[in-house]
């Protein structure tokens, strides 16, 4: 086992390697330069390259990167944040954008879950294509168009929660994208939940207990959700990175000064450095979880395997 | 100088995609007049006591350091929070930390006598901190995309400083003692006062900047100020930016609102319900919403000095030929553009340089000024007539390619002339090449078009930010226009008439007649400003293009 992890770590880190270079290289070799307004002239830009370090090979900027990466030092902003050292702007910007995240990633679980487990029970009854018709539509509906309607609704009509970001009120700012992002975890929960409820609810293990005479609720907690809880884990994982690198659109309708508002801008205004270390996160971000992932089945895989080939 | 980045498409593509959304917001404006006695909101975070303002700006603030801010949210901030030798919030360019000033016969020296004045850190504004300012603003290290500025105002050796590598210590600009600040220029420029009302000739504390060095500018702590505001709470990086007045300015009193916050709004259809919810004082509107708020009272439009133009390639030889071009010009209903098409509150026009905009010591405009008139209006039988003149001259069929970027409004305005015009004058093909904003620029540079559809916005307050782009020899003439009389005339504006104002707005005048006598470019209206503003505030709309709140004022 420990040779297993050793051997994953390895090549989660040699992945980032890989990721950090061909990221480098790609922003190197891209036309356009951070310094791009048509009123700076030749010897202004030369001057900028040298004062940045940018007019030094890219091998040599790239192992300096990654030896000052090391340290926890992404370089400055080039102009979004005209020199402001990158570290402070995403220690600004990347809790918020966490934070949105994980609050759909557990609404959108628990929701899930439970409609899963109702929808499961209910199995062939008139409220299980109800919720099947929910998750079609959670899944296919894009979240700018929930937003806008908790925009609308909650915030504007209800005034229950602030329109735009403020940073005087955080939680109650990140509530309703929260909400909207969380639809599509939601529904896809549910029918993950549906599905692996209904099979163990079908095995022996369950027909043994009722005949020992375990109530009902008894059932459902004990053995059918803890069964059906590890596969519905190991889809939430991947799911939580998608929320946190995927909520551009959301963060954009409530104003959010978030991560992915600042990648977009950083890739308009050819602020590289910026655009870097924020695939740098997003990557090391997938990569962790996706390793946790990997540990994970390593650790459940006798259980996933039999389970696999029961179904 | 600038060729405008149209920020509104974005917010224009949004409102297209929700419009379901806006008619609500638009049924309930009548409750943002109800509202309307309450101008200070109270939901934004902004926790003032006092009076204040909630703005809503599109981007956010990227610094605050003055000679190297960037963006309209830049601009609009530290136009609030620092003073220059002048100022200018309405038609009037007045002095500010200059108390008087004397210029040469000539008008190459300029002597600037400072007030009594304290940055807010409570340490004198002496002359030697514009020299530090000016020189940083050159500065080819400080890498400002602004320091061809100090250049167009003519400062002697500030384009030698920032692009051949001349010694800082050469710039005209020197410090006679703490108050007197002597400034030499090149050559006398007539609109030196107006160009010095830019935030990036603020003076900057010297001793201040270096202590905070690379970081200057950069959040609260990092950042003096020597107006009327000074920042109280910034979260860097898109979040709120607050105002408070700055207990230190010399003119405190004439200072009215407490606080302002500037308050980031990536969508504008989120930015509207704000506005209706209180949580939002001002928000900037573009296309179809402008149209939904006409009528209404809090819908204030206010015309920009930028004009969008049809740019004619003339090196094209059909194009060389007069009557096609008057053909064309004839042929463009411009009122139909603005009103019909953008809706907007941009106004059509006829002329090269802008009304509203270079006002004269008795306040009129250059366009009050000047006797020019359109020869070029709407009109269908002329048009033909010059149609039928071009054809015999050159063919019965021509094709002209018309070039446009990916913007919904330049894609509109180019589809609406190409039936248009091809209506209009049969056997004329027009052939749309469309290609991204960013390479359009590009494009047009390289005089890679027919005609093409291009807007033109001043950096700073002169006619000759207009009547440049038709001389030969200047940077930005993208169809090639040439012709003696009119470069004469301008470049006598631009040099021997430069201290005469009467004579020099009759030779831009002159020139600008000839331009449009002969279609040297086809203008089609001014790009209007829209934005909703609460009941009761009063803010001035400067005619270089935006909003100044340092005098702003509310009335309960």
């Amino acid at each position: 086992m420990r040779r297993y992890i050793a051997k994953r770590v390895l090549v989660a880190v040699f992945t980032m390697l890989i990721i950090v270079l061909i990221m480098f290289l790609m922003f190197n070799l891209m036309p356009g330069s951070p310094f791009n307004d048509q009123h700076l002239k030749k010897d202004q830009i030369d001057a900028l390259y040298r004062k940045y370090g940018l007019d030094r090979p890219v091998l040599e900027r790239y192992f300096r990167y990654l030896y000052n990466l090391l340290r926890g030092d992404f370089g400055v902003s080039y102009n979004i944040q005209k020199n402001m050292e990158i570290t402070k702007i995403l220690a600004l910007r990347l809790p918020i954008t966490v934070r949105i995240g994980v609050q759909a990633m557990i609404i959108g679980a628990v929701a899930g879950i439970i409609l899963g487990i109702i929808s499961a029970v209910n199995h062939g009854k008139a409220i299980d294509p109800v919720v099947s018709v929910f998750s079609m539509l959670g899944s296919s509906i894009p979240s700018f168009v929930f937003g806008l309607a908790l925009l609308y609704f909650l915030a504007f009509k209800l005034k229950l929660f602030p329109i735009m970001y403020s940073m005087d009120a955080p939680i109650a700012s990140t509530i309703l994208p929260s909400i909207a992002l969380s639809i599509f975890p939601m529904a896809n929960i549910a029918r993950y939940a549906r599905a692996e409820m209904i099979s163990v609810l079908d095995s022996g293990f369950v027909d043994l207990a009722k005949a020992k005479g375990v109530s009902k609720t008894g059932i459902l907690l004990k053995h059918v959700l803890r069964n059906s809880l590890i596969p519905i884990l190991t889809v939430m994982a991947p799911m939580l990175v998608e929320l946190i690198t995927g909520s551009l659109v959301v963060e954009n309708i409530f104003s959010i000064p978030g991560l992915g508002n600042l990648f977009i801008m950083a890739v308009q205004s050819n602020d590289f450095s910026v655009s870097i270390a924020i695939m740098f996160i997003y990557s090391t971000f997938y990569i962790t979880v996706m390793l946790i992932v990997d540990l994970l089945y390593g650790i459940i895989d006798p259980r996933i395997r039999i389970s696999g080939q029961a179904q | 100088m600038k060729k405008l980045i149209k920020s509104t498409a974005a917010v224009f593509l949004a409102a297209a995609v929700l419009v379901g959304c806006g008619s609500t917001a638009s049924n309930s404006s009548s409750s943002a007049g109800s509202d309307a006695s309450a101008p200070v909101a109270a939901d934004a975070g902004a926790a003032a006591s006092g009076s204040n303002i909630n703005i809503g700006i599109e981007a956010n603030v990227s610094t605050l350091d003055n000679n190297v801010i960037d963006t309209p949210s830049d601009f609009l901030v530290v136009r609030a929070m620092q003073d220059g030798l002048y100022e200018q919030t309405d038609k009037e360019i007045r002095l500010a930390l200059a108390e008087s000033v004397d210029v040469s016969d000539d008008g190459t020296e300029y002597t600037f006598h400072l007030r009594d004045a304290k940055y807010s850190d409570g340490n004198p504004i002496v002359a030697g901190d514009f020299v530090y300012s000016w020189q940083r603003l050159v500065n080819p290290e400080t890498g400002s995309e602004y320091a061809w500025f100090a250049g167009a105002a003519g400062i002697k050796n500030a384009d030698a400083i920032a692009y051949e590598g001349a010694d800082l210590a050469t710039l005209g600009v020197t410090a006679v003692d703490d108050k007197t600040l002597k400034v030499e220029l090149d050559h006398a420029v007539p609109f030196f006062d107006a160009i010095l009302t830019m935030p990036c000739f603020a003076p900057v504390e010297q001793a201040f900047a270096e202590q905070h060095g690379d970081v200057y500018g950069q959040s609260v702590d990092d950042i003096i100020s020597s107006g009327p505001y000074v920042v109280d709470s910034w979260t860097v990086g898109g979040g709120d930016l607050r105002l408070v007045k700055n207990p230190e300015y010399w003119n405190a009193d004439a200072i009215s609102v407490d606080s302002l916050t500037f308050i980031t709004v990536k969508d504008q259809q989120s930015g509207i319900l704000a506005y209706e919810s209180g949580s939002l004082d001002v928000v900037t509107i573009s296309g179809d919403l402008v149209e939904q708020y006409k009528g209404s009272e809090i819908l204030d439009t206010q015309l920009s000095p930028q004009v969008m133009y049809i740019y004619i390639n003339h090196d094209n030889k059909n194009l060389a030929n007069l009557n096609l071009r008057k053909a064309l010009a004839y042929a463009v209903n411009k009122t139909e553009i603005a009103d019909s098409i953008l809706k907007d509150g941009s106004k059509a026009t006829g002329y090269i340089v802008p009304e509203s905009f270079a006002f004269d010591a008795n306040g009129k405009s250059y366009r009050e000024q000047v006797n020019v008139t359109d020869p070029n209006g709407y009109d269908v039988d002329k048009a033909k007539e010059a149609w039928e003149s071009a054809k015999a001259e050159l063919g019965d069929s021509i094709s002209l390619e018309l070039l446009y970027d990916d913007v919904p409004t330049s894609k509109n305005i180019a589809q609406y002339l190409k039936s248009s015009l091809e209506g209009t004058l049969e056997g004329l093909t027009i052939e749309l090449r469309e290609v991204p904003y960013e390479a359009c620029w590009d494009e047009q540079k390289a005089g890679n078009f027919d005609l093409t559809v291009s807007s033109w916005m001043a950096d700073y307050i002169d006619p000759s930010m207009y009547v440049d782009i038709l001389n030969t020899n200047y940077e930005y003439n993208l169809g090639h226009y040439s012709n003696a009389e009119y470069d004469k005339l301008d470049n006598a504006a631009a040099n021997e008439l430069a201290t005469d104002p009467v004579k020099r707005a009759e030779a831009y005048g002159e020139a600008e007649q000839i331009g449009l006598d002969n279609v040297g470019i086809i203008p089609l209206y001014q790009v209007s400003s829209a934005s909703l503003i609460r009941e009761g505030i009063d803010v001035k709309f400067a005619p270089f293009g935006s909003y100044v709140y340092r005098y702003a004022t509310i009335n309960k």
